[in-house]
């Protein structure tokens, strides 16, 4: 037997520990050739013996301290509960409780189930979709820009021509009243109408003032509540 | 006649050897082969144990173009190693007293 051939023999009766585990223990035998120098690789091949008989000592040691590992076990061995991380192959599912014993928030992959590919496959849809999705967004936020300026505009025309109202029906009967050459019925209209107009517009200012405390906060609450449920489907999450 | 060591003897010995100087596989091997009969198998799962334990840290170091994998012990070590001598010392001075009682009486006190 040479020295290849028993560290080939070696890694295939190692097949069943993890990687970290298995390169260690190859790289020790390399090793080990190497410092020993060719010329003793045949004392050391006999004294060695069957590379069969050195990876059992090996898979011993190895269950020993991992109970979950059986090294009749032909197949890669999966760490279980008791195997320590740090050690061999990282295929650890990182378990909830864990989380909250760090005081970590828990990934939102975790709790949906959502698998490493399907992130992947959503965000690159995401980028890839972005002339698309970006055209969409500026549309949605267009839309909603102009419907707040249609609002702030019925807002000021109605402050507006209300005020108007009240300053033209005061100035209307001060006027009258003011007036010199004119006939006492006039006067009379004059002040009349003015209070009429006046009256008119401080009826329009409460009206205005309840729609801005009353159905306003109500209106902006549902335009809220439709976006959220546009953009949040799974709403209450 | 061969005597065989415990594994907590062989952990021992390796920890001692591993002291004296920071030292590889082959040479841990040899030197202690040098004053038993152990196989050349032996060794690995011992040193992985130590290691994997606490007791000894490895780390690499170019050598002849290579690397090498260097191990030293580590404080945890040192405090199992003198715990293991204190405890060599007990049981050689006890099989002592059955051995050459009869030769040297005053050994007994």
């Amino acid at each position: 037997m040479t020295k290849q051939e028993f560290m080939y023999r070696l890694a295939q009766q190692l097949i069943s520990l993890p990687p970290e585990e298995r390169v260690c223990a190859l790289k020790f035998y390399d090793e080990y050739f190497a410092d020993a120098g060719e010329e003793n690789w045949e004392a050391v091949l006999r004294d060695l013996g069957s590379p069969e008989g050195v990876a059992q000592t090996i898979k011993e040691d190895f269950a020993q301290r991992n109970p979950g590992y059986d090294p009749g076990n032909q197949y890669t061995y999966r760490p279980g509960p008791q195997y320590q991380p740090g050690q061999g192959r990282q295929t650890y599912t990182t378990s909830p409780e864990t989380y909250r014993q760090r005081g970590q928030a828990e990934p939102q992959v975790y709790r949906q189930g959502m698998s490493g590919g399907a992130v992947v496959l959503i965000v690159t849809l995401l980028v890839l979709g972005s002339p698309i999705w970006l055209a969409l967004l500026a549309a949605a936020v267009g839309v909603i820009l102009a419907l707040a300026g249609v609002v702030i505009g019925l807002v000021v025309a109605a402050v507006v021509a209300t005020g108007a109202l009240v300053l033209g029906g005061v100035s209307c009967a001060w006027a009258a009243v003011t007036a010199l050459a004119i006939t006492p019925g006039l006067r009379l209209l004059g002040v009349g109408g003015g209070l009429l107009l006046t009256g008119i517009g401080l009826l329009a200012a409460l009206l205005g003032i309840w729609i801005a405390v009353h159905v306003l906060p109500a209106l902006f609450r549902g335009v809220v509540d439709l976006c959220r449920r546009l953009f949040h489907r799974k709403g209450g999450n | 006649m061969t005597i065989t060591p415990s594994a907590a003897l062989m952990d021992a010995i390796v920890l001692s050897v591993v002291a004296r100087d920071g030292t590889y596989g082959y040479k841990i091997t040899q030197d202690i082969r040098s004053v038993m009969e152990i196989s050349e198998s032996t060794l690995y799962p011992v040193l992985r144990r130590l290691q994997k334990e606490g007791y000894l840290d490895v780390y690499d170091q170019e050598f002849a173009g290579r690397n090498r994998r260097y191990y030293r012990i580590t404080p945890k070590g040192g405090v199992l190693l003198e715990e293991s001598l204190e405890e060599w010392e007990n049981f050689k001075s006890r099989l002592d007293r059955v051995f050459y009682s009869q030769q040297t009486p005053r050994d007994q006190g």
